[in-house]
C-alpha cells in the first residue's frame, strides 16, 4: 500500500512511523513490514533494554542468553521485511492535514506517516543537579554496560541501589581500580545474591545512606561531593567517572495531547494497542500493560503493528483482519 | 581524505545505529573508516589518548568530533569539508 503522496514530503511519507527500536518497536516493524506497509522506525538505539542484559533466559525460542545478540537478530528480521530506520530522538508529534501525523526528531528532521506506533520504552533517570547534563558522556554515564570497559585503571562512582546499580558496580570493579557504590537508603533493593557478590568484591567501597549532591569540575569532570543523609556530613570524592543507575523514567510528556496517561505516566491502551487518538498506537514498557517483560513487549508491539494495519485498511474501506487464521 | 575512527563497546546502546549511519555515508562519500573495540589494545590506547568516557565516540582526523549517537547531517558536513 502506498501512502498518499505530496510532492514536498514524498520521500518521507510512510504508512506507519514506529518510535522506538527496542523489542516492541522492532516486532511492530516486522508485523507492519509483513503487511507491506511502508514502515519507518525512528529511534536512538537498536535493542533498547535488551541490550543491557546478558541473561536473556526467558525469551521463548532463544537460548543464546545475550540480549544484544537477540536484538541483532530481531533488527535484521525487521530490515528483511523492508523497515527503514532513522536515528534520533523523537521530540514532537503533530497531526497535519489529511489525517497524517508528523514526527519531528531532535535534529529537526521531519517525517510524515499515516499512523504512529509509540514503543520507545523508558529513559534513564538523572539526578537533576547542576553540571549533570554538561558532563553526560564526558565523565557521567547512564549506561554502565556501554561504558564500564572505558574505566580501566580509573576510580569511579556508581550511584543506585537496585540490581542495575549493583551489577554496574560488579562490572566496573573488573576494570576500575576503585569503585564507590553510593546508595541513599540503608539497604540495597537488589537481589541478595548480587548484593553478597558485590560486598565481597575487594575494590568496591559501599556508602549507604548517602547521595551525590554536587558534581565537581570546570572543563573536565573531577569528582563528586557525597552527603550522608543521616549526619549531613559531606565528603569529596575525586573520581574519574560516575555511573548513574538510579532507575528509569517514562518520557510521555511530548505525546500527552494524543494519549491518555495513568498516574505513573504510562500510556493507556486497550487490548488492540489503541490510544485515545485514532491512528496512534502504543506497545511495550511505556504502556499501562501489567508486566514489563521482553516477551510481553514484543507481543504488544505485534498487536500495535497489526492494529495499525487494520486501521489503515478500514480507512480505505477495506476489510480488516481479526485473526490470521480467521 | 578524512580518517574516521569509531570507538565502540560490544554492549553499547548507540553503537549499532552509529555503525548504520557510517555504512550509509560510506556509500555516498570516500573516507577512511575504522570501527575500534574499546576493549582491544588499540581501543585502550585511543581511550587513554582522547580521555574517552562514553561510546560511541567518533574521532575524525585525530579529533573527537562526536560522543554518543552522531547526527548524520553534521557528520556528512564534516566529510564534505
Amino acid at each position: 500500500m502506498a501512502a498518499k503522496k505530496e510532492e514536498k514530503i514524498e520521500k518521507k511519507d510512510y504508512d506507519v512511523i514506529i518510535v522506538g527500536g527496542g523489542i516492541s518497536g522492532l516486532t511492530a516493524a516486522i508485523y507492519t513490514g509483513r503487511k507491506l506497509l511502508k514502515t519507518l522506525v525512528a529511534t536512538v538505539d537498536i535493542g533498547g533494554q535488551n541490550l543491557l542484559t546478558e541473561d536473556e533466559e526467558n525469551y521463548p525460542g532463544y537460548t543464546g542468553k545475550s540480549g544484544p545478540k537477540l536484538m541483532q537478530i530481531v533488527y535484521e528480521q525487521a530490515i528483511s521485511f523492508g523497515a527503514e530506520f532513522v536515528f534520533g530522538r523523537a521530540v514532537k508529534l503533530e497531526k497535519i492535514k489529511d489525517e497524517m501525523f508528523k514526527i519531528t526528531l531532535g535534529n529537526g528532521e521531519e517525517y510524515v506517516g499515516s499512523s504512529v506506533i509509540l514503543a520507545y520504552g523508558k529513559v534513564a533517570k538523572k539526578l537533576g543537579i547542576e553540571n549533570e547534563d554538561r558532563f553526560i558522556g564526558r565523565g557521567i554515564s547512564t549506561c554502565a554496560n556501554c561504558d564500564t570497559p572505558l574505566t580501566r585503571n580509573k576510580t569511579v562512582v556508581v550511584l543506585g541501589g537496585g540490581n542495575s546499580a549493583l551489577e554496574a558496580a560488579e562490572l566496573a570493579a573488573k576494570f576500575a581500580t576503585k569503585v564507590y557504590l553510593i546508595h541513599r537508603r540503608d539497604a540495597f533493593r537488589a537481589d541478595e545474591i548480587t548484593v553478597e557478590k558485590v560486598k565481597k568484591t575487594k575494590n568496591v567501597e559501599i556508602m549507604l545512606n548517602s547521595t551525590v549532591v554536587k558534581i565537581l569540575g570546570d572543563e573536565k569532570f573531577a569528582g563528586v561531593v557525597v552527603q550522608n543523609i543521616n549526619t549531613n556530613e559531606m565528603k569529596e570524592l575525586k573520581v574519574d567517572m560516575m555511573f548513574l543507575e538510579i532507575g528509569q523514567v517514562l518520557d510521555t510528556e511530548w505525546v500527552k495531547d494524543f494519549v491518555e496517561r495513568n498516574k505513573l505516566g504510562e500510556i493507556v491502551t486497550n487490548k488492540a494497542g489503541e490510544t485515545k487518538t485514532s491512528g496512534v498506537f502504543a506497545g511495550g514498557d511505556l504502556t499501562d500493560g501489567l508486566f514489563k517483560q521482553s516477551v510481553t513487549a514484543a507481543g504488544e508491539g505485534a498487536i500495535a503493528g497489526l492494529s495499525a494495519y487494520n486501521w489503515l485498511m478500514k480507512k480505505q474501506g477495506k476489510a480488516a483482519i481479526k485473526a490470521d487464521w480467521g | 581524505m578524512h580518517k574516521v575512527q569509531m570507538v565502540f563497546t560490544k554492549t553499547c546502546l548507540y553503537c549499532g545505529p552509529t555503525k548504520a549511519i557510517f555504512k550509509d555515508l560510506k556509500a555516498k562519500h570516500k573516507f577512511d573508516y575504522e570501527e575500534i573495540d574499546a576493549e582491544t589494545p588499540v581501543g585502550q590506547q585511543l581511550v587513554e589518548k582522547f580521555s574517552i568516557m562514553a561510546v560511541p565516540t567518533v574521532i575524525i582526523d585525530d579529533r573527537v568530533r562526536f560522543i554518543g549517537l552522531p547526527p548524520k547531517d553534521k557528520v556528512e558536513a564534516i566529510l564534505k569539508e
